[in-house]
């Protein structure tokens, strides 16, 4: 499956976290990949423009990966990106949230290229 | 739904019992073997090291310190990233903070299958020499020695009160 026109933003607090994600992507054939800190550069990042898909962590500090997904839902611009939530065990009670909230798939870390190319070839976007 | 206020100075057979399985469960994860529980006996200290901390509030109040000797860190963030991390860079504490994060998660998930009900703050580092935070006296603290091929390392588990909780909480 052709990523490579796809526009990926990646955000996680952790700059190693995003750093592995991104690995996974570029295996799986992406290439335009953009990256934030936190939900709320996130945003801001996500109003730029032209992208295809968010993978967001859930637990970071100033905007949880929850509240991110519902700015970008509540904005007619972004609401129509594609995202993934990245949640750990903790997370998985709470995972209902999201689903109302809009998100189109999660996964629980730790994950692999292959684990998250199953959650991106769900989305069929 | 149940409560643990450490009165009696004693550390609950859960806290451990649950900090271990997620050890077993995580590392096995992420690693591809099963850590060993070496010995819980008192040990040297960790040398140079990072350490991982979270804490967890809720039914019960505790922090886990995930304490990594600096050849077992630098090890386990090469198989957990997949490409080799410096020891003195700030990516490093990173992984570490990662590690403890994932570890947290499991066991805020097998605490609620035990009926207690927390929530973990976000991960806070330290490195260097035998670095450990200084914990309030008469609240019980658990160290376990684990080892595996990527290293040894420590898991100490530690009682707390609501205000010696350590770290930030997700969100604004």
């Amino acid at each position: 499956m052709g990523y490579e026109g796809k526009k990926v933003l990646v955000v996680d607090d952790s700059a190693v976290m995003r750093q592995i994600i991104k690995k996974n992507l570029k295996e799986l054939g992406f290439a335009d990949l953009t990256e934030a800190e936190d939900g709320a550069a996130g945003l801001k990042k996500a109003g730029e423009g032209g992208f295809d898909l968010i993978v967001s962590d859930w637990n970071m500090p100033n905007m949880t990966g929850l509240e991110f997904l519902k700015a970008v839902r509540a904005d007619g611009a972004l609401k129509g990106i594609a995202f993934i939530m990245v949640t750990s065990e903790a997370d998985k009670e709470k995972i209902m949230e999201a689903v109302q909230a809009g998100v189109n798939q999660y996964i629980v870390k730790p994950f692999n290229a292959v684990q998250l190319e199953e959650k991106i070839k769900a989305i069929k976007f | 739904m149940a409560t643990i206020n450490f009165n009696d100075g004693a550390m609950p057979s859960v806290l451990t019992d649950v900090s271990r399985d997620s050890i077993l469960s995580i590392f096995n994860t992420i690693f591809g073997s099963e850590p060993t529980l070496e010995s819980t006996e008192e040990r040297e200290g960790l040398g140079d090291g990072v350490v991982g901390i979270i804490s967890f509030m809720g039914d019960v109040n505790y922090i886990i310190m995930l304490g990594l000797p600096k050849s077992s860190a630098i090890a386990m963030a090469s198989k957990f990233c997949g490409f080799d991390i410096d020891y003195d860079s700030p990516d490093m504490g990173d992984v570490v903070g990662e590690l403890a994060n994932v570890l947290a998660g499991d066991i805020v998930a097998r605490m609620s299958n035990e009926d207690f009900k927390v929530t973990m703050s976000l991960p806070t580092i330290m490195r260097g020499h035998d670095v450990e935070p200084l914990l309030p006296r008469g609240l019980p603290l658990v160290k376990l020695h684990f080892s595996m091929p990527e290293g040894n390392f420590t898991l100490k588990v530690a009682g707390a009160k609501s205000g010696d909780l350590v770290g930030r909480k997700p969100g604004a």
